[in-house]
């Protein structure tokens, strides 16, 4: 691959599209925090662990749904920046969700701190495995 | 664009977020702690209304509640539960650091339920907290009532008749 002339034209950082769809992950990981706090009166401990599994589920639903039918345009042509793209945002998304859940599991109250570590343990455990062995290498839309 | 199977995932998980959460702004529980004064009964505390911001606050009494020091003041907690299921849960009054009260809080399904303690107004006048005016003998009384892990915060102005 010969290197690239100096005078070649680069793409602008930013957009259109790309700044809409960041401009919705910035959006949608404040809504994700102010959800957290700001029902904590109304949501029931139990209620905010389902809605954030759902939440995680919804945006790693589309991350897949993006990722076999998009041509993967990078988000921002940074130096360092190029993993960022419509499918691996919504990921990112599912992780922090994933993570919301796990917070609000460990802040049930009904359920001993026993078993909620056991819990959080075993689970982060089984992800670890069925991910390194079930999917192999290049699968999922972080493959450059 | 096609519907995928993921587009589906996602659909049907952001309609049940959708329920899920309508479900609990419907069916939630409210618990207010409520004074008894000459009036009659002056909320004080409330958790679960939805309009105090991020955290619950103590409600100030709009007018100082008159004691002798010899009384002993009457509140109540009260829950409102709207859920489809029973309510039961015990609680603890909790005032400057120490237990001053407890009992259990009950409720059918979609009704209210309420409990009531007192405390001392001698114990209320102890407050090491700011007080106005020496010559009004008025007190600002904070407390707790801990239902589990929910703590509703609550403050009122107590006045000394006499000394």
């Amino acid at each position: 691959m010969s290197a690239a002339p100096a005078t070649e034209h680069r793409p602008s950082f930013f957009n259109f599209r790309n700044s809409i769809v960041l401009l919705g992950v910035v959006i949608t990981t404040i809504g994700l925090i102010y959800f957290a706090f700001a029902f904590e009166d109304i949501i029931s401990q139990w209620g905010r662990v389902i809605d954030f599994l759902l939440l995680a589920i919804i945006y790693i639903s589309m991350g897949l749904h993006f990722a076999s039918m998009e041509t993967s345009p990078e988000l921002l042509h940074a130096r360092g920046w190029r993993w960022l793209r419509t499918t691996t945002a919504f990921y990112l998304l599912g992780i922090f969700g994933g993570g919301a859940t796990v917070i609000a599991f460990l802040n049930v109250d009904a359920l001993n701190r026993a078993i909620k570590l056991l819990v959080v343990v075993t689970l982060g455990l089984a992800l670890i495995l069925i991910a390194a062995t079930r999917f192999g290498k290049g699968h999922g839309a972080a493959e450059q | 664009m096609a519907v995928s199977r993921p587009l589906l995932v996602a659909v049907a998980c952001m309609v049940l977020l959708l329920g899920s959460v309508t479900f609990e702004v419907v069916f939630h529980r409210t618990f207010t702690v409520e004074v008894h004064d000459a009036v009659g009964w002056q909320t004080v505390g409330s958790f679960g209304t939805g309009d105090k911001g991020l955290r619950a606050e103590p409600v100030l009494g709009t007018h100082a509640v008159t004691v002798n020091r010899s009384d002993n003041v009457e509140f109540r907690v009260r829950v409102d539960n709207a859920y489809p299921l029973a309510y039961s849960h015990s609680y603890v009054v909790g005032y400057q650091g120490i237990n001053v009260g407890e009992g259990t809080l009950t409720a059918p399904a979609r009704d209210v339920g309420t409990s009531s303690f007192t405390i001392p107004a001698s114990t209320l006048l102890t407050n090491v907290g700011p007080k106005t005016d020496p010559r009004d003998n008025i007190t600002f009384v904070y407390f707790d009532v801990r239902l589990g892990n929910i703590d509703v915060p609550a403050s009122f102005q107590l006045q000394e008749v006499s000394r």
